[in-house]
């Protein structure tokens, strides 16, 4: 079944606020690596969220949403946002391929986020090394998967066999399984460094003078867990700016923290925004006080992410 | 003519020089041959003698460290140190003096893999070393400053050699900065240093397995462990010669025969590491030069032999050459293959190709029967290298022929992600194609055809 016969993508919390990060990051990159021009390319379903985002938030006006599904691609264009968003048909490797082969963006950088919801296999790889060895100078690639422990096999060491059938030697025969076991999330944050450890080392054997440099590693949660990784791919001369943006004390894109975003009612949701901004950390007794109550975590993460928190109401006739 | 131009200078720049030794060697050979080094003098401390498969030298003492970030390499040992003498004289110099009677089976035979690495590896360099002199402590240090020092062509081609401060414990420390592009740019993959460490374990492995302590990036590296299987059916072959090469005797010994049973699925797309690591290996005074070699180098596709198949996968043969003189050894310069001209080579390679020749015509067999040949397979049990008892020629199960049943090939593609989908929902999502398809097999026939 095609996403987005599953789930509205804008009704999910934690996708909603990882998503606001992801454009954040890339705001950041373009406006510090002076990117001019550059494309997005991502998988707007029906939905077009992302790219919503990335013509207010990044002032992109170049767009193109790849759709593979026969009905999904029709309802796409007649869902299609902006004039300057084309919506190409086809796998997301065939496109790219011909973006690549075409005169109109080859030689712009790329924005591109490949938000599967799928867990991540020999396809979603093959994209990975396509866009790391052919994106051009400066582009900026990230992708998202399920990382969801079962979609790679049971029991651990199974399971660390097939992430090293995904992503080669990045990962040793000898690794303990433990990591491999999804306690505390060890397993999404092992694939994840697979991932970008993977992109870097294929960078630098496809002879990108730049190398790519990792600037997105995220994790949320709104049923399955979701991972989304990604880097630069900055031009030689831009490598030095790229490294020292995304170790800035204030990058906050590569995390470890889970992003798992409590769902609020709009009263509630009013009510702590009135807190907030506060360096001090809100307590879960503040929030009694305001009357009604919440856990410890969800009032940590609210506090982490309030700037991007969604809020949803229906609308009725 | 004019007598000042009767003579065509032929000197050689140092750029020049630069430039043709680092050309044709590899960042991780280079780092090898700043291991070698090490190797060689802790060698030496345990009196330098050959390093055969029967060998028990203990090397638990000694530790070589190698950190390698972003923007410095370094390496640190502790066995022995270079004395003064041999950096004023030896090891410094390009190229090596003739064989001196010193040379204990060591692994550096050319003089060049110091020098070659640290052009190859930065800019910046400082070799330090301590060592022990008549009871006594002794430091002293070399500092090049890659840039500076090509700047001058004009002989003599010296390093200046400046006191220093003794190091922990007697030893070499090199440091190496200022990386050269293609260094840096390595060094920052991860999948470099996974391959570094890969490359460490299995052409050290003989001196790991003597208790040699070889750290990278702080963590300990562990010999790649070479079994063969063994059982009533299945003998290893494990034989032992003399020969001569440039005056000097040369050890030969050669290990052979099953590492795993061959695949079920000669498919090429479906990557193995079976086939990965089969094929002949080759060490020189106990270091891996050559390393599952399945090209005409090792005999395979030369002289009317045939060329490697994946069939031929679950092979590894071994053949080690020690010599008190490195120089009598076909090694080539970069260590990482061999000089197949030569004689003693080509007479060794002679022994291996019959050893290949034994398996080949064991996986032709096996198909007669590879029902029974796998549960003999499967029967063998794993045995170290060291451990395999003297023997002549490998020993492989005769395979009687059965009445052939008719049988079908089933052949289709589908998409990997499906069929590794399958593949996780019958319980093993690292399961062979084969086995997918048999597995696939099986059920529709149970479903449409039922009990035979």
């Amino acid at each position: 079944m095609p996403s987005f016969e599953k789930v509205n993508y804008s009704l999910r919390p934690s996708k909603s606020i990882q998503r606001g990060l992801v454009f954040e990051g890339l705001r950041a990159i373009k406006e510090r690596l002076a990117l001019a021009d550059p494309v997005y390319i991502g998988l707007g379903s029906v939905w077009f969220s992302d790219f919503l985002m990335a013509h207010s938030a990044l002032d992109v006006w170049d767009m193109v949403s790849i759709e593979s599904d026969e009905i999904g691609f029709e309802r796409a264009k007649f869902n299609c946002p902006f004039a300057t968003v084309k919506v190409k048909k086809g796998e997301a490797g065939v496109v790219i391929q011909d973006l690549k082969n075409g005169a109109e963006y080859s030689q712009r950088p790329w924005m591109v986020w490949l938000d599967y919801d799928s867990e991540l296999d020999e396809s979603v790889c093959q994209d990975l090394a396509y866009l790391n060895r052919n994106a051009p100078e400066n582009s900026v690639i990230i992708f998202t998967f399920n990382a969801h422990e079962g979609n790679y096999g049971k029991p651990a060491a199974q399971r660390r066999s097939r992430v090293i059938e995904l992503l080669g030697r990045v990962v040793s025969e000898d690794e303990p399984p433990a990591s491999f076991k999804n306690k505390y999330g060890a397993f999404e944050k092992r694939l994840a460094k697979a991932v970008i450890d993977h992109m870097i080392s294929d960078a630098v054997k496809c002879g990108r003078e730049g190398g790519a440099v990792p600037a997105f590693n995220l994790r949320y949660k709104d049923g399955s867990p979701m991972v989304t990784v990604g880097g630069i791919l900055p031009s030689k001369q831009n490598r030095a700016a790229a490294e020292e943006l995304v170790k800035s004390e204030h990058w906050d894109y590569i995390s470890e923290a889970l992003i798992a975003a409590p769902n609020l009612t709009l009263l509630e949701v009013a009510h702590l925004q009135k807190l907030l901004p506060s360096s001090a950390p809100i307590t879960r007794q503040e929030v009694q006080t305001l009357g009604f109550d919440l856990s410890d975590e969800q009032v940590q993460s609210f506090q982490k992410y309030y700037k991007y928190f969604p809020l949803f109401a229906q609308i009725s006739a | 003519m004019d007598e000042v131009k009767s003579h065509a200078h032929a000197y050689p720049t140092k750029k020049f020089f630069v430039r043709m030794i680092t050309r044709d060697i590899d960042l991780k050979d280079c780092i090898l041959d700043l291991i070698d080094n090490s190797v060689d003098n802790a060698w030496a401390e345990k009196g330098g003698h050959i390093m055969s498969l029967r060998d028990t030298t203990d090397l638990s003492d000694f530790e070589i460290h190698i950190n390698i970030t972003n923007d410095c390499f370094s390496i640190r040992d502790n066995c022995g140190g270079m004395t003064l003498d041999s950096a004023v004289d030896h090891a410094f110099n390009f190229g090596r003096k003739e064989f001196s009677p010193n040379d204990n089976y060591s692994i550096g035979v050319y003089g060049i893999g110091m020098k070659r690495a640290v052009f190859k590896i930065g800019r910046e360099a400082e070799v330090r070393s301590t060592y022990d002199e008549g009871g006594e402590r002794s430091s002293f240090k070399v500092p090049i400053n890659v840039d500076e020092w090509v700047h001058d062509d004009a002989p003599p081609w010296d390093f200046d050699i400046e006191e220093s401060s003794d190091l922990g414990e007697n030893g070499v420390e090199i440091v190496i900065q200022e990386l050269t592009e293609e260094a840096e740019s390595e060094f920052s993959s991860p999948e470099f240093l996974a391959d570094l460490r890969w490359v460490i374990e299995r052409d050290y492995t003989l001196h790991l397995h003597k208790g040699l302590n070889i750290f990278l990036n702080g963590k300990r590296l562990t010999g790649w462990r070479v079994e063969l299987r063994q059982s009533e059916n299945f003998r290893p072959m494990r034989a032992e010669y003399n020969d001569i090469s440039r005056d000097n005797e040369v050890v030969v010994e050669m290990v052979g025969g099953m590492v795993a049973p061959p695949p079920e699925s000669v498919d090429p797309d479906e990557d193995s590491k079976g086939d990965r690591l089969s094929g002949w290996y080759v060490a020189c005074n106990g270091r891996i030069v050559l390393a599952a070699d399945k090209t005409e180098t090792t005999g395979w596709g030369a002289e009317g032999f045939p060329s490697w198949h994946k069939q031929y996968s679950g092979f590894i043969g071994i053949v080690l050459f020690s010599a008190q003189n490195a120089a009598a050894l076909p090694l080539t310069t970069t260590k990482r293959n061999v000089n197949s001209s030569a004689d003693l080579y080509r007479r060794a390679r002679a022994r291996m190709q019959e050893v290949s020749r034994a398996w080949i015509d064991y996986t032709n067999q096996r198909k007669r029967d590879t029902e029974s040949a796998r549960h003999n397979e499967e029967a063998s049990r794993a045995v170290s290298i060291y451990d395999i008892a003297p023997r002549e020629q490998v020993q492989l199960p005769e395979i009687e022929k059965k009445p052939v049943v008719p049988m079908a090939n089933v052949s289709y593609s589908v998409p990997k992600t499906k069929l590794k989908k399958l593949a996780r929902e019958m319980g093993n999502v690292t399961m062979s194609y084969r086995d997918v398809g048999q597995k696939s097999f099986e059920y529709a026939y149970e479903d449409y055809v039922g009990e035979d």
